[in-house]
């Protein structure tokens, strides 16, 4: 899987990943070093696992933290972060408009490439489907970034009902140039 | 264009209204609905012509709206085209041609464009 996962990666702009949630660590580790292994810069945005966590997750997985930029949008609720030159902490993880704003400044300042969304399925909990589709369609129609990849990772299962993250799943694919199922069933 | 009526359905006010009156000048009867539900609630009592769908709304997005109106046999052969503001994959292009949406229409959209379109599809 790690070959084809880069060869998507490496293929598509849009690229929709599923997950499920039992095999999400693994899977994640996958995906990293698929998406280091493209040498470029990348943008992870943590909605799901904080900065220091997903940190730690590339160190044990003895990849460089160099290639990384990070947005966090869960370290601040917990308390005050510490400042560090890699991230970009935002108060809420429902302000779509911080998000975007930080994600242009990484591409633009930190001059990213590739942006992995990890997961976009969480954001289900504070926002509605169509504004997730709103927001997802503006990052991937700005003019200024079209050479740039989105990658968005979906979980099912977890604390999000089912029947929402098969509605975002299906009204994504609407506009991704490939859904790549990684759940048992596709397996 | 007398009798034939076009159902738009969109969350923006305003985009209702000015597509209402393109094709209200064109002799179309226009029925307006603001989300997904009143979609669907309208159709219990009017059979439009076709129907105009906007992709991104509140609480039903177009597509699970196309579905339900697929599913339910009273409405199943009605003509439906999408009204969007972002690009469809090819992926989203297969998906319309299994809903048997007829097209889709770019917002924003150039207004003798609208015309031409919806005149393709319903006369």
């Amino acid at each position: 899987m790690p070959g084809d996962l880069l060869r998507e990666i490496v293929d598509n702009k849009f690229l929709l990943i599923l997950l499920e949630e039992k095999d999400y660590m693994h899977r994640l580790e996958e995906i990293i070093k698929s998406v280091e292994k493209t040498n470029t810069k990348i943008c992870y945005v943590c909605m799901s696992m904080p900065y220091a966590d997903v940190t730690k997750n590339i160190n044990e997985n003895e990849l460089g933290l160099e290639n990384f930029f990070f947005i966090d949008v869960l370290t601040s609720h917990y308390g005050r972060p510490s400042p560090c030159g890699n991230c970009i902490f935002l108060s809420s993880p429902s302000d779509l408009s911080a998000i975007k704003d930080a994600i242009t400044e990484a591409i633009e300042r930190m001059k990213c490439s590739v942006i992995l969304f990890d997961t976009i399925s969480t954001m289900l909990i504070y926002q509605e489907t169509h504004s997730i589709l709103k927001f997802t369609n503006n990052l991937v129609s700005e003019k200024k970034q079209e050479n740039v990849k989105k990658l968005f990772i979906i979980i099912k299962g977890g604390e999000v009902p089912a029947g929402d993250i098969s509605a975002l799943t299906k009204d994504l694919e609407m506009f991704a140039d490939k859904k790549l199922d990684l759940t048992a069933a596709r397996r | 264009m007398a009798g034939k009526k076009v159902m738009v359905v969109d969350d923006e006010e305003s985009l209702v209204e000015l597509v209402s009156a393109i094709l209200e000048r064109e002799k179309y009867e226009v029925i307006k609905a603001a989300d997904g539900q009143q979609c669907l609630d309208k159709l219990k009592s009017v059979k439009p012509d076709l129907i105009l769908l906007d992709m991104m709304m509140p609480g039903m997005s177009g597509r699970e709206v196309c579905e339900k109106i697929r599913k339910n046999p009273k409405t199943k052969n009605l003509k439906v085209a999408f009204l969007t503001v972002a690009k469809f994959s090819e992926t989203g292009k297969d998906i319309l041609v299994r809903m048997n949406v007829l097209d889709y229409i770019t917002k924003p959209f150039d207004n003798d464009d609208l015309v031409r379109r919806v005149k393709k599809i319903v006369g």
